[in-house]
């Protein structure tokens, strides 16, 4: 009988050190995730609202200072003084608050009814809004939490927003892509500013000549030029139809990428009608009210121009457009097309899996040339959709894709998620450094009625695991540490993440914990080069203490 | 089907006496069922028809011009229209219009019926709408109606205050009770702008619903009242003859 006991022990114990010693070495999907966080709570959004539509932009000065706009709370077009609110972290998304600032732009003027955000190179904030039938650039003319200050009215529909940061001709140029819908043919058009937004000239971008133009996105690039994707819509796909649906749910479509190399005068850089990004033949994307499944108890989200986004690598110029593709898998996929001839030739991949339709892709990338792409598909589980949120990321310029699902959601039992306008035709994704920052229309997290916020991402744009020293190389990236290369490559920027350096920075009991574990950090990694194997296991498990005393302290 | 008459002349007098006798309950029992669904349906409309009275006459509910508003009634049902909105400072009409030409010829109607279709107010609503009058109403066109940019038909003028600004939807449950319906409805537009979204809180089996609006600057507010134009005109007049 002791004999059995002892042996079963001996299994259990066996197993268990096993699985230890899996876990050590495996790489940590954990610490592969984003980090997640509601910038709503009950105290901010009192009045449970939808909080659609979101983006988001980070100061080029500090990254922690970040500021998001969603369709949280409106302006009064009857009064001046009741403003449409900024969402502000000014600790890298930790904690987030709500500055009213945005006003009526003008008397009688509702809204704000589609916006985006956007920093100068000096850290101010600018914000394209439509309020009542015309579109606005707010400028900020006082202090960072005063309330903007409305520019001229240009546009339409739709508008977006870049502002040049690149210290050439046109610093500080404002662009605002938007869709001329007054026109018997649709047409692309950006509005620029030379002064963010009190004088706004209207040019005439996209190919209208034969087919109407939708999504309109910007992006500029470290040489100051500026790139916009839009498509010519060329009639719908007849008889293919999302689940449940009896409508024609999908168009034929050119993605096509225009430039401008003089501040937005002209853009025909690439000829008139630009170049299409995935060759001569159209491509079949969404244009529906139906994305999801159709029948009764489903909530289904609008899709119509929610289908491309663009990207400028602002260390080399590389130029990426994410764009939805239904190819022979007879899903809507996600495609990243790359031209590293400024927007000449295009190179497209597929990022998604060919299971499930994909679309509202938003794309950034990072200066160490990393690619985020995140993305919305959905599930049917027969009674349900789960709508999930991904962030796919790509560290070999789009070979291969690691993809983390950010969240998943039923929106059938959320009150205010609206069937027809879930989160809205866009969100945000943007990047700094070697940091993304996202924001999406999600479920709620930790608020007393389930609802849609505006849910904050981050994600590192390193490689953060490594197949073997998943702690040390996140430890690595927090605290700063010496670059090592080869033979492992990968690489650790030796400056620490601007959190802790805020930590470090304030000084106390805190600054001295963490000063202590960067110097053990870069002493851990001086040492990993040359430790035999069994050591690196050690300096493995030393890293993960190191990490946990790190979230103790308040990190 | 032989079988089937072979096996009807089989059966005993006293079965098929029974199923007769059973058919005949039957027939009694649902014709006294339809009775009393279609009395049901009649007491209904006439209680319908009491809440109605006893909404459009609560004065803490609606603004000084409310019963302007109501007075117009007469000449939308004229017009055609079978459910109008009243804003603060406006009654605008259902129908959208794409241009600004189409409705060129339709707006003297609207402006003749006004003058023109004299009706007299029901016993119960005179004095509801002693005294008022129509005729400071003008008819408008509005270019880019703001929940879907349409061109619509509206009834205003400059100093009209139709709906208490103040009212919210709290305040209404509080007056007259639960609504016999809450409906969330996004009203979806060909452009990507964001669609308003409206809780539309209906009484009175649809004649009158408070509306919240998303886009409101202080959300829990009564942005508009929908009324349904037969309804609420049946409630409120007698056909002029």
């Amino acid at each position: 009988m002791k004999m059995k006991r002892f042996l079963f022990i001996q299994i259990v114990g066996s197993i268990l050190a096993c699985c230890a010693v899996i876990l050590l070495v495996l790489p940590n999907s954990a610490h592969a995730a984003a980090t997640i966080k509601d910038t709503a709570t009950d105290a901010t959004d009192p009045s449970n609202l939808a909080d659609t539509e979101p983006s988001i932009a980070v100061s080029p000065l500090n990254s922690m200072e970040i500021a998001v706009v969603a369709f949280s709370e409106n302006w009064d077009p009857n009064d001046a003084s009741v403003m449409a609110p900024v969402w502000k972290s000014h600790d890298g998304g930790a904690t987030w608050v709500k500055i009213r600032q945005i006003p009526r732009p003008a008397a009688g003027a509702y809204g704000p009814r589609d916006q985006k955000i956007a920093f100068d190179s000096t850290g101010r904030l600018l914000v394209a809004e439509i309020g009542g039938g015309s579109c606005y650039i707010y400028r900020q003319t006082g202090g960072p939490d005063d309330p903007l200050t409305a520019g001229s009215a240009y546009g339409d529909d739709q508008p977006h927003l870049e502002v040049d940061k690149t210290g050439g001709t046109h610093m500080g140029q404002a662009y605002s892509p938007w869709l001329n819908y007054s026109l018997a043919i649709p047409r692309s058009m950006v509005s620029y500013s030379p002064d963010s937004g009190i004088t706004m000239t209207d040019v005439g971008a996209g190919d209208n000549s034969t087919f109407p133009n939708r999504t309109t996105r910007i992006a500029l690039a470290p040489n100051g030029n500026a790139y916009i994707v839009n498509k010519t819509r060329e009639g719908m796909v007849p008889g293919v139809h999302l689940p449940g649906s009896t409508n024609d749910d999908f168009e034929n479509v050119h993605f096509r990428v225009q430039r401008s190399d003089n501040g937005g005068a002209t853009w025909d850089a690439l000829g008139t009608a630009g170049v299409s990004v995935h060759g001569n033949n159209t491509v079949q994307t969404f244009f529906t009210n139906n994305f999801g499944v159709t029948g009764t108890g489903r909530k289904v989200a609008r899709a119509r121009s929610s289908d491309a986004w663009i990207a400028v690598n602002q260390s080399n110029g590389d130029v990426y457009v994410a764009y939805v593709s239904r190819d022979a898998s007879t899903f809507g996929q996600i495609y990243v097309a790359h031209s590293t001839n400024q927007g000449l030739n295009w190179t497209s991949t597929r990022i998604t899996d060919s299971t499930h339709h994909c679309a509202f892709p938003e794309i950034a990338v990072a200066g160490n040339g990393t690619i985020g792409v995140m993305y919305i598909d959905f599930e049917d589980t027969g009674t349900n959709t789960n709508f999930r949120h991904h962030f796919a990321r790509s560290f070999n310029n789009g070979t291969t894709w690691t993809d983390q699902i950010l969240q998943s959601m039923d929106p059938a039992g959320i009150a205010n998620a609206d069937s027809g306008f879930l989160w809205g035709d866009y969100e945000g994704l943007t990047v700094s450094g070697h940091t993304f920052y996202g924001i999406f229309t999600g479920e709620s997290i930790g608020r007393t009625t389930a609802q849609l916020d505006p849910i904050f991402f981050s994600e590192t744009a390193d490689l953060l695991v490594h197949p073997k020293f998943p702690y040390l190389y996140r430890l690595c990236t927090i605290v700063g540490c010496l670059p090592f290369k080869k033979p492992w490559e990968w690489y650790v920027d030796p400056v620490p993440d601007e959190r802790f350096r805020v930590l470090v920075r304030a000084g106390g009991r805190k600054a001295s914990a963490l000063k202590s574990i960067q110097s053990q950090t870069a002493a851990l990694t001086r040492r990993i080069k040359t430790a035999s194997s069994s050591k690196r296991m050690e300096i493995e498990r030393r890293a993960k203490r190191l990490l946990e005393e790190i979230r103790n302290i308040g990190y | 089907m032989r079988k089937m008459n072979a096996y009807i002349s089989k059966c005993p007098k006293s079965v098929m006496l029974l199923i007769v006798l059973l058919i005949v309950v039957l027939a009694f029992v649902g014709s006294r069922g339809l009775a009393q669904t279609s009395e049901k349906e009649g007491a209904q409309q006439i209680s319908s028809k009491n809440v109605l009275a006893a909404i459009i006459k609560n004065r803490e509910l609606f603004g000084r011009d409310f019963p302007t508003a109501l007075a117009s009634l007469p000449a939308w049902k004229r017009f055609g229209e079978r459910k109008i909105t009243v804003f603060p400072g406006q009654v605008a009409g259902s129908t959208p219009y794409r241009k600004p030409k189409e409705v060129e010829q339709l707006t003297p109607k609207l402006s003749e019926y006004l003058k023109t279709y004299g009706l007299r107010s029901a016993a119960e609503s005179t004095d509801l709408l002693k005294g008022i009058s129509v005729q400071q109403l003008q008819v408008k066109t509005v270019s880019k109606f703001p929940d879907d940019d349409s061109v619509r038909i509206v009834l205003t003028n400059s100093s009209v205050e139709f709906l208490n600004p103040k009212l919210t939807v709290a305040a209404v449950i509080e007056r007259i009770g639960k609504p016999e319906k809450i409906v969330r409805q996004l009203i979806q537009t060909e452009k990507e702008r964001r669609p308003i979204v409206l809780t539309v809180y209906s009484y009175a089996d649809n004649a009158i619903a408070f509306a919240e609006s998303d886009i409101s600057p202080r959300p829990g507010s009564v942005d508009r009242v929908i009324l349904d134009v037969t309804s609420v005109t049946a409630a409120l007049f007698q056909e002029a003859k």
